[in-house]
């Protein structure tokens, strides 16, 4: 029984109740209702439009949306119920018992053509010049139920165009008042920005006072909107749909790995979607996901360079292998040191991991500015609780990191679980707003000391939590007390049922920044940092965001990449790689989720695959890598770790147990900052990408002007 | 045990491949839980990746120098077998690794 677990404290009794509802759906009765004539049976929860849906029959609709609240203010759902004399709009209106819905009588043919024809007495007849056209709802709805003929003789109406910033293009008068958009800002984004003004025929959408729509994740705007009033801006007539070609990828640019449509048009990637996918993004993709894809076009290597005194000089890929084989050959293995880059697939590494230790040398670095996690056991560097474990957790404490610009679609997905599963939030660190009520706790390590103590008035809370989660920002384990705060969270985990085997739960989670770091980890790659070596060959594999003091002045540098960016402006040596669009790689997100980008162009001039460019400088080296090609590669990789060849797959492991103990130490007591200065330029793709560069410039200014203190040493 | 100490001279990584549930991983998995933590204080910077698939084969992998790497197939041993596989595989060691400088 339910009740006999319920304690006194009325959050955990809520909470515990809403489990209990939530859990138990499934066991209470149905209903039988009939659709079109055919029985079904339904949970009595359902609204009729849900009944429809399953009994397979699509009700049209404007304003529905399955992840926002119901508004019924389109009326293009209406359904005739018998014994009711108006017709009902379904989205809103729950089943009864026996309810009999017809979807297909004259009367709602006549229903929804009128609302159809009110919904086409305003809207602009500009299809053939619309962004919209050939994905429009209303283009498609009207096909069914819209008359063929006019019978308004006013002029259509005309609404002033809204600025959104540069990713969101608004047409205003095809805006049909849906209010899906708002709804979106108020309840996804958390930014409630945008409402209507004006009433009746003057009702217009827009931001009350002329403020940019700031949220990270706007451009999903565009998705939602079911006709052209808000459209994608830098797509802005340049494809139509069905020009497009439509490839199912993954995107690396977020560590989450959001599963994204790549859309090309002949060799060129013409636009970026979000894909739906529950355990990851639900449906949403932040706006450095969706349109930094065009950096993939600027700036790129497209050809072998080497450093002369006049500049770079281009070369050809023989002369370019020979020149690496060269060099590589004059030292020995301990002088190499190997950087792999942010956005590296397994493939890659794999190859390079290959590769180098042939060479003997050991030196590889994939954690991005030393962060000193163990790659022993996969709890030490994964996201123990999942991303879907933020639907289970009922507190959540964030350390290190400002989730809406590190992670805005982590963070969309808390803030639904704060409103509908009274999740509560506590944050140490940066206080910026996140679009939620949160309670900010304190800047330091020290309040973490003070959890463990059980000094502060927060640890009573996490006491009492049944499943407690800790975002533990990567960042904070390359500070220099970095493995001393890991110490201090395990210490955490073990007194306050954060990790709890009875549950099987390990709620300290570990935000890693880049998928290459932790591809990189997952194959079992970490380092061996020694003060004050300095190697006579660096390889830069893809890895753009070092710091330059890291290489020493007089070391031959080979960068392989796609960008010119930091790491090519340091190299002597530059060979063109192939970008995450273009090539068929595994990637592994914070989950531990292996996931497979798909290439959907072909590398731009000379640029190939990462990996083929190892095989064969391995070749001309004489320590041919014993694959040739993606499929020998992936047995490689399952030799090494066979769950890495489970696609879209989450590989259960033991995380209660098997963790690497860090060592305790002292922390410092600095601030801990907010790591993401500019969410619009953070690698090498949205560095070089022009709209991020105009978001930046949107955005940015405004940043410094809503009253939040400085960090200091931001 | 001898070998805790020879590790990380000898080899340069300790692979665990096991299966979280089956049986026939049981002796790999005791091996792990019973030696990580004491491998560790000897060689806290040692690379002991331990890696869970379903189902899969039970293995313990060295990686010697220059990228050699020596598996065993432990699938059904007892945790002293295991132990002795990787004693086994700390012993080839010199072996394999002067054979490669030569070359």
């Amino acid at each position: 029984m339910p009740n006999s677990s319920l304690n006194n404290n009325p959050i955990n009794m809520l909470h515990q109740l809403k489990r209990y509802f939530r859990a138990s759906s499934r066991l209470l009765n149905t209903i039988e209702v009939f659709i079109d004539g055919n029985s079904i049976q339904v949970p009595p929860t359902f609204t009729i439009m849900q009944a429809c849906h399953k009994a397979g029959v699509n009700v049209p609709h404007f304003c529905f949306h399955d992840r926002m609240a119901i508004s019924g203010n389109c009326r293009m759902c209406l359904v005739e119920v018998e014994r009711i004399m108006k017709p009902i709009a379904s989205c809103a209106y729950p089943v009864s018992p026996g309810m009999r819905v017809k979807t297909q009588s004259e009367m709602v043919y006549n229903a929804r053509g009128g609302v159809m024809e009110f919904l086409l007495a305003n809207h602009p007849l500009d299809c053939p010049i619309c962004d919209q056209g050939g994905e429009c709802d209303l283009q498609d709805q009207s096909v069914v139920y819209g008359y063929k003929q006019g019978r308004f003789l006013e002029y259509k109406r005309a609404v002033e165009d809204k600025d959104y910033g540069p990713l969101v293009t608004t047409i205003m008068t095809r805006c049909i008042h849906c209010t899906r958009c708002i709804k979106f800002s108020e309840e996804i984004a958390g930014m409630p920005v945008l409402g209507t003004t004006g009433r009746g025929r003057e009702t217009e959408v827009g931001t009350y006072i002329g403020r940019l729509m700031t949220s990270e994740l706007s451009g999903n705007l565009v998705d939602l909107c079911p006709v052209g009033a808000l459209t994608n801006g830098p797509y802005a007539f340049t494809a139509r749909p069905w020009e497009l070609r439509i490839i199912n990828s993954f995107d690396v640019l977020d560590p989450m790995t959001p599963a994204i449509v790549v859309n090309t048009r002949g060799p060129e990637v013409m636009r970026v979607l979000p894909r739906i996918h529950d355990e990851i993004n639900e449906e949403w993709i932040h706006d450095r996901s969706r349109h930094a894809f065009d950096g993939l076009k600027q700036q790129r290597i497209n050809a072998c360079l080497v450093k002369t005194q006049d500049g770079f000089k281009e070369i050809d890929w023989e002369q370019a292998i020979n020149m690496a084989a060269e060099k590589l050959n004059q030292v020995s293995g301990d002088e190499v040191v190997g950087v792999i880059g942010e956005h590296m697939d397994l493939e890659a590494i794999v190859a390079f991991r290959d590769f180098m230790y042939r060479l003997g040398c050991e030196n590889i670095e994939a954690r991005r500015h030393g962060i000193q996690v163990s790659a022993d056991f996969r709890a030490n560097y994964l996201m123990n609780s999942k991303i879907t474990g933020v639907d289970e957790s009922d507190l959540v404490l964030v350390v290190g990191t400002n989730l809406r610009t590190q992670h805005p679609v982590l963070n969309a997905r808390i803030r639904r679980c704060v409103t509908q599963n009274d999740l509560k939030v506590a944050v140490i660190g940066p206080s910026e707003s996140l679009g939620y009520d949160y309670k900010h706790i304190g800047n330091s390590a020290k309040t973490l000391k003070e959890i463990l103590d059980g000094t502060h008035p927060f640890a009573k809370k996490l006491e009492k939590a049944k499943l407690p989660m800790l975002i533990l920002d990567s960042s904070l384990l390359k500070r220099e007390d970095g493995e001393a705060i890991m110490a201090l969270v395990q210490e955490l985990g073990n007194k306050y049922k954060l990790v709890n085997p009875e549950a099987n739960w390990n709620g300290i989670s570990i935000l890693n920044s880049s998928v290459g770091n932790i591809g990189a980890l997952e194959l079992g790659i970490t380092s061996k940092h020694i003060p004050g070596f300095k190697p006579k060959i660096v390889y830069l594999l893809g890895a753009d965001n070092f710091r330059p003091e890291e290489i020493p002045e007089d070391a031959f540098v080979i960068y392989q990449g796609t960008h010119g960016d930091e790491g090519a402006y340091r190299a002597n040596l530059i060979l063109p790689g192939a970008a995450y669009t273009e090539k068929s790689g595994t990637y592994v997100n914070i989950d531990g989720r292996v996931v497979m980008g798909r290439l959907a162009t072909s590398p731009p001039g000379q640029g190939r695959s990462d990996w083929e460019i190892l095989r064969a400088l391995s070749e001309v080296m004489g320590h041919t890598l014993p694959y040739d090609d993606l499929q020998e590669i992936r047995y490689r990789i399952a030799e090494l770790a066979p769950h890495l060849v489970k696609y879209d797959y989450v590989e259960p492991y033991n995380q209660t147990e098997w963790i690497t103990k860090a060592k305790k130490g002292d922390v410092v007591e600095s601030v801990f900052a907010d790591q993401v200065d500019n969410f619009y330029m953070i690698d090498a793709i949205s560095r070089a990408s022009p709209v991020m560069a105009k978001c930046s410039a949107a955005f940015n200014h405004l940043k410094n002007s809503n009253f939040v203190p400085e960090f200091p040493n931001r | 045990m001898s070998w805790h100490r020879l590790l990380a001279s000898k080899i340069r990584e300790l692979r665990l491949v096991c299966c979280q549930t089956s049986s026939h991983s049981e002796g790999i998995r005791s091996f792990i839980s019973k030696n990580y933590t004491q491998v560790k204080s000897q060689a806290p910077e040692f690379p002991f990746i331990v890696r869970e698939c379903e189902n899969a084969i039970p293995l313990v992998v060295a990686r010697y120098d220059f990228g050699v790497e020596k598996k065993v197939c432990v699938e059904g041993f007892s945790e002293k077998d295991v132990d002795k596989a990787v004693e086994d595989l700390i012993k080839q060691a010199d072996s394999i690794n002067s054979h490669r400088e030569t070359h």
